[in-house]
């Protein structure tokens, strides 16, 4: 049991790296360019122009607010949940738009950087949330209950 | 450690939500110099061109497999497909203006075999300047209205100023039309007066437009009685 | 009398709650200085999009623009569309003149959801000839084909 804890550690912080890393980078790119942002979650016409606008601004906001939280591991738990939230909006959003056949980027790392066929991108948002949720079910606060 | 079940599968899970992340962070191999292009036409152009350059900076040979404009006006061309490590290559891109005016952006898609259902974006922006604007174009009277006069303004919307503006005749003989200056060199008013508006009418008034560079342009304005 | 910590749920619900509101912060702040805002209007600039089941609905008289390419409007067209697009507008202009009615509603489209030439055509007719009840048809040409097929 000893032996494996480091192990444990090592692969829970590896886990962090990655949705922490993915999330600040993707939301880096989206607070660059909050126009294009805009346009990409335009084309998926799931909300009115102005919560489409707001949501542009907002979002990648939280994003990096709750990747910093993961990897400063600070409010973890928290921004473990806002992150899977997020992912379960992704993949409801990018799930509608590949049944509606929309021809669209995904807009998930900004608008002119490299974008994903959408099947790829709802993968890689489902990924993302269960990865999030194992992270949450491995805090501290929350594996003591 | 003995294997056991639960260890298994949460080594499965590991191992392909790893697997699913790591074309995350496969951004392709091509480097470029820059994805977005911003061009301003000169007035006697028809095509404008850019060239948007890359390297190969991975460690392997790389396939560009499709190079897609978002355009019918817009054409992507390579010398070549196949680039080594450390090649050089670049995209040249023409845009056919045709009647475009104002401010234009096109996007070509670029697909490479590293990552089939990854692509990258370029976006070339280009800006055509209006050498004159109507205020309006169209001129619109019903059947049956008084044979009033309606007036449009033609104004230069450049640092061009207007040499001369004169009507192409003859005139339709339907309208009655005159020319009038309302600020010299930037804005003139045309005023125009159709013979009758008992029945349809559909003719239009052209002008040639010299500016004080020598240049020319034609202009048309429409007419209608509905 | 120190008052109870809070259960787990309470911290992380305050401390999602903390994140939501940090995130305000800079997003008001970018609405307001980002150089790259959007900007802000309560409806979608350009012009109006529709779908065709609301067009079946209208009585008014239809008038039809085909804004794809010269193949693509021979190869297979709305009937009775009229073929309009940037790259020929001038020659191309007097031809909509002819068929246009004052109570008509004219819909622009182009291939698909991807494809902003109908919007540039009808925001250029809107600009130019100062015309109302202009369109955009929703989907494009792919909506048309899935009805009609």
């Amino acid at each position: 049991m000893a032996a494996i804890q480091p192990m444990k550690t090592i692969a829970l912080w590896i886990c962090r790296l990655l949705l922490g890393g993915t999330f600040a980078y993707a939301a880096v790119q989206k607070i660059a360019e909050p126009t294009a942002f805009a346009t990409d979650i335009e084309h998926f016409r799931l909300l009115p122009h102005p919560l489409t606008l707001a949501l542009a601004l907002y979002l990648p906001w939280l994003e990096l607010f709750c990747s910093a939280a993961v990897l400063a591991r600070k409010y973890e738990p928290s921004a473990l949940l806002l992150i899977a939230l997020m992912c379960g909006v992704f993949f409801i959003a990018l799930t509608s738009a590949w049944c509606r056949d929309l021809d669209i980027n995904c807009g998930c790392f900004g608008h002119s950087n490299a974008t994903s066929a959408l099947p790829w991108a709802i993968a890689r948002s489902l990924a993302l949330g269960l990865l999030a949720l194992l992270l949450f079910k491995q805090s501290p606060s929350v594996s003591s209950q | 450690m003995p294997l056991t079940a639960p260890t298994f599968f949460r080594s499965l899970a590991a191992f392909i939500l790893t697997a699913l992340f790591l074309p995350t962070f496969c951004f392709g191999t091509l480097t470029w110099t820059t994805q977005r292009i911003e061009l301003t036409t000169k007035p006697s152009e028809k095509v404008a061109t850019g060239n948007f350059h890359f390297v190969n900076s991975g460690s392997e040979t790389v396939t560009i497999t499709s190079v897609q404009a978002s355009c019918g006006c817009t054409t992507a061309t390579l010398e070549k497909h196949r680039y080594a490590p450390g090649e050089a290559g670049e995209i040249k891109t023409v845009f056919t203006l045709g009647d475009r005016v104002g401010e234009q952006e096109k996007s070509i898609s670029v697909v490479t075999d590293e990552s089939p259902t990854a692509r990258t974006t370029l976006l070339l922006h280009v800006t055509i300047p209006e050498l004159l604007l109507y205020a309006p174009r169209l001129l619109i009277w019903n059947i049956g209205d008084a044979l009033g006069e309606k007036t449009t303004v033609i104004s230069t919307n450049s640092n061009r100023q207007i040499a001369t503006i004169t009507l192409t005749l003859p005139l339709p003989k339907e309208v009655t039309a005159l020319l009038e200056p309302v600020e010299a060199g930037m804005k003139y008013k045309l005023i125009v007066r159709p013979v009758s508006t008992t029945q349809v009418m559909n003719v239009s008034l052209e002008c040639v437009v010299t500016f004080a560079d020598a240049t020319s342009q034609h202009c048309k304005i429409y007419l209608l009685v509905r | 009398m120190t008052a109870a910590p809070a259960s787990p749920t309470q911290q992380i619900l305050r401390d999602s709650a903390r994140l939501l509101f940090l995130a305000l912060i800079p997003a008001i702040l970018a609405g307001w200085l980002h150089p790259k805002r959007p900007v802000w209007s309560w409806s979608k600039p350009g012009v109006t999009e529709v779908n065709l089941s609301e067009i079946t609905r209208w009585s008014a008289p239809l008038i039809w623009i085909d804004a794809r390419s010269s193949a693509a409007f021979q190869k297979e067209h709305v009937p009775g569309a009229i073929f309009l697009n940037e790259d020929q507008w001038e020659q191309q202009l007097p031809h909509f003149l002819e068929v246009w009615q004052p109570n008509a509603k004219i819909i622009v489209y182009c291939d698909s959801a991807a494809c902003d030439a109908s919007q540039a055509v009808a925001l250029r007719l809107q600009r130019e000839l100062n015309l109302s009840s202009i369109y955009v048809l929703q989907e494009g040409w792919a909506s048309w084909l899935q009805s009609n097929p």
